[in-house]
């Protein structure tokens, strides 16, 4: 087992970097694909005067391949991988909308993944480094006042189905079985789904734009705001690249606390989806059963934080506030008294044959179909693959405490909630262990990192509730923001598994398949802030001027 | 099957009798700051030399620089400028007192934070 490192990708003098010219580039990638079956993203980079495409390969067992290809900036283009890795195409697509680059053979051409089809067509790209933060708030603004929204009749992939006996039945972006705004062009055969494609990119923010014009300690509080959920791991996985790049180790207990926090936000997420499976399958009581019983562990997050949602706990090398050995003792009586709680719940309700019925067999898959799309997290390890980051890659001070890694034996919405269950029971152990292991020491730094960045790259993965997490960044000397921050969300990859999923079900099964890959639209879009209060429909990609200043400190 | 039953009586007369587990709109307001929360930042004004830290360091900047009036510093007497904040922006998270070298931001826990209305309005 190799932990990676990957601080500056191109020194490491392993075979874990492959540069390629475009040419080369499809021998590469099968030659590639056999050994290293995961796709973890492909990382666009618009740097000196070109593009380069880092294609990052797991073996899934924790050894990294990367592969580059550099192409011109101007009319990029390279052979679309997806004909012999299904998933890869959301993320031609993400590049695609971000970067410009154009991928031959690509299954879905024209549509659009993540910018609004209001974007104008020969508009630069937003994700360009000659692209400004003003001249994009411009391009926006200009789209949106031109023309009603044309979001709301998304261009996807469904004109190939122009077949009489197939109907294409929009979903989304707003509908009664969705939480989140998201679109699928469901092609129906009668009640069945024949395919299903999605459509993403209404609560887009900008987030990796906006993270290349602020500091690198300011980025940290932005990419906690991806996700309201694992916020936590969002600003962990950013602050373990920053340490990386910069050669900054924080103290072992601060990576105590952090795995600490990062558990307890495990136990809060996965209680929370068991509740919702209930919510989405019609059993309201066992949603308000889980999600009273996870108030205690918000609670406990709470204590510990001082925020119940964006912790604010991390910093770049340590934590931001020590954590007393009485709150140590809280926790454990607390999290004693939560495993009661969640035992007597799920032993109740996943032996409750209506639930049962409802679920099993539903959204199935198997784990080469997994593979293929490149699913993460319970997803995967429902179908019988053992991927998970806290073993394969120990960070944290996981390599310190022993836990099981949970799998199931196929892949459905039943045993994927089974996965869930049996994760967060194997989470309160781990808590366990942290507390009692823990180190004495100060985990917060003396002053905080205000400082800029240096040549360099790096990589860092973690394993937040919901699958594999990757952070890239790219730094150079001199500057104080970092050069690029890319972040892979574990729903993107698990939407490309849950839209395979969906065929061959029918039309009501949808939301319960949905729920299956724990979905978070909102941070797989991530990335526009809303400002001009008077003016609700004014786009802004911002740093607003400062506005007329109301006087005085006090409020 | 009996057992069954059994629980859920047991759980309705349990659920009788426990508080709810919700708050009453009337608790939340006062709860708005436990123990462990961060409050808000003020300025104390005679202790700001001006430095702009915080405003640079700000991560939703929420923090701009206005005029301060004349300081005594070193013995000199300058112009300088000190930070105002804009509450609508902030999130709480304390960094720019953590971040003042002279202590200038205190974080206050006895008003209510800023909380921004439909109308764009705060309060
Ligand atoms: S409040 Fe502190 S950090 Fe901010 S300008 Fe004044 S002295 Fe500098
Ligand atoms: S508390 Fe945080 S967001 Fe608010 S003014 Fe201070 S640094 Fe800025």
């Amino acid at each position: 087992m190799k932990v990676m490192g990957a601080v500056d990708l191109r020194r490491d003098k392993d075979s874990s970097v492959v540069l390629v010219s475009p040419d080369s580039f499809p021998e590469a990638i099968k030659a590639t694909i056999p050994s290293y079956p995961h796709l973890i993203t492909i990382t666009a980079v618009h740097i000196d005067g070109g593009i380069e495409l880092i294609y990052s390969f797991d073996n899934l067992r924790g050894e990294m391949r990367n592969i580059i290809v550099r192409l011109p900036e101007k009319e990029a283009s390279i052979q679309s991988i997806s004909s012999y890795l299904k998933g890869s195409y959301i993320y031609e697509m993400e590049v695609r909308d971000l970067f410009g680059v154009n991928f031959l053979g690509h299954p879905i051409p024209s549509a659009r993944l993540l910018l609004p089809d209001s974007y104008p067509t020969n508009a630069p790209p937003p994700l360009l480094k000659t692209v400004s933060l003003e001249q994009l708030s411009r391009i926006l603004d200009e789209a949106q006042r031109q023309e009603p929204p044309t979001m709301l009749t998304p261009v996807t992939g469904s004109s190939r189905y122009s077949v009489e006996s197939l109907v294409i039945l929009p979903f989304g972006p707003y509908h009664p079985a969705l939480k989140e705004p998201e679109h699928f062009a469901i092609a129906l055969e009668g009640e069945r789904i024949v395919e299903a494609m999605p459509r993403i990119g209404y609560v887009h923010r900008g987030i990796e734009k906006l993270a290349e014009n602020r500091t690198y300690l300011q980025v940290l509080f932005l990419v906690e705001r991806v996700c309201g959920i694992c916020s936590f791991h969002h600003s962990w996985t950013y602050t373990m690249a920053v340490e990386k790049l910069l050669g900054i180790t924080p103290s072992k207990r601060a990576e105590y606390l952090r795995t600490l926090v990062a558990e307890l936000e495990r136990i809060h997420s996965h209680t929370l989806w068991i509740g919702l499976l209930g919510y989405w399958s019609g059993f309201d009581t066992m949603f308000m059963w889980l999600w009273s019983a996870r108030e205690r562990i918000m609670k406990l997050l709470e204590m510990i934080a001082g925020n119940r949602v964006n912790k604010s706990f991390i910093t770049i090398g340590g934590v931001r506030r020590d954590v007393s050995d009485e709150k140590l003792k809280i926790i454990l009586r607390e999290i004693a008294e939560f495993e009661r709680e969640f035992r007597k719940i799920t032993d109740e309700v996943m032996s409750y044959d209506p639930l049962i019925e409802r679920v099993r067999g539903i959204g199935s898959y198997n784990a080469e179909t997994a593979i293929l799309s490149g699913a993460v997290g319970p997803v995967l390890r429902a179908a019988g693959i053992p991927y998970d980051i806290r073993k394969i890659e120990p960070y944290g001070a996981y390599p310190e405490i022993s836990f099981n890694v949970i799998t199931g034996s196929r892949g459905d919405v039943l045993s994927i909630a089974d996965v869930r269950v049996r994760e967060t029971f194997e989470s309160i152990e781990i808590i366990r262990q942290v507390i009692e292991k823990i180190p004495s020491g100060n985990p917060v730094p003396p002053t905080f990192f205000t400082g800029g960045g240096r040549d360099g790259e790096a990589i860092a993965r973690t394993e937040p509730p919901r699958g594999e997490l990757y952070y890239y960044i790219r730094g150079r000397t001199g500057m104080k923001t970092p050069y690029r921050v890319k972040i892979r969300t574990p729903t993107l990859p698990n939407l490309v598994l849950a839209s395979e999923a969906l065929k061959g079900y029918t039309l009501s099964d949808i939301p319960l398949i949905l729920t299956m890959i724990d979905p978070c639209f909102s941070c797989e879009d991530r990335a526009i802030v809303y400002v001009g209060r008077r003016d609700p429909f004014i786009v802004k990609l911002h740093r607003t001027p400062p506005r007329e200043i109301s006087g005085g400190c006090t409020l | 099957m009996r057992r069954r039953y059994g629980n859920m009586v047991l759980e309705a007369i349990r659920s009788l009798l426990r508080k709810p587990e919700t708050l009453p709109s009337k608790e939340i307001e006062r709860k708005i700051f436990t123990e462990e929360s961060r409050g808000i930042p003020t300025l104390i004004a005679d202790k700001c030399i001006g430095c702009s830290l915080c405003a640079m360091t700000c991560p939703s900047q929420a923090i701009t620089m206005i005029p301060g009036g004349k300081r005594s510093i070193g013995g000199r007497v300058i112009e300088i400028k000190i930070p105002s904040f804009d509450y609508s922006k902030c999130i709480y998270c304390e960094l720019c007192a953590q971040i003042c070298k002279q202590n200038a931001i205190e974080i206050r826990k006895d008003q209510d934070p800023i909380i921004i209305m439909k109308n764009g309005e705060s309060r």
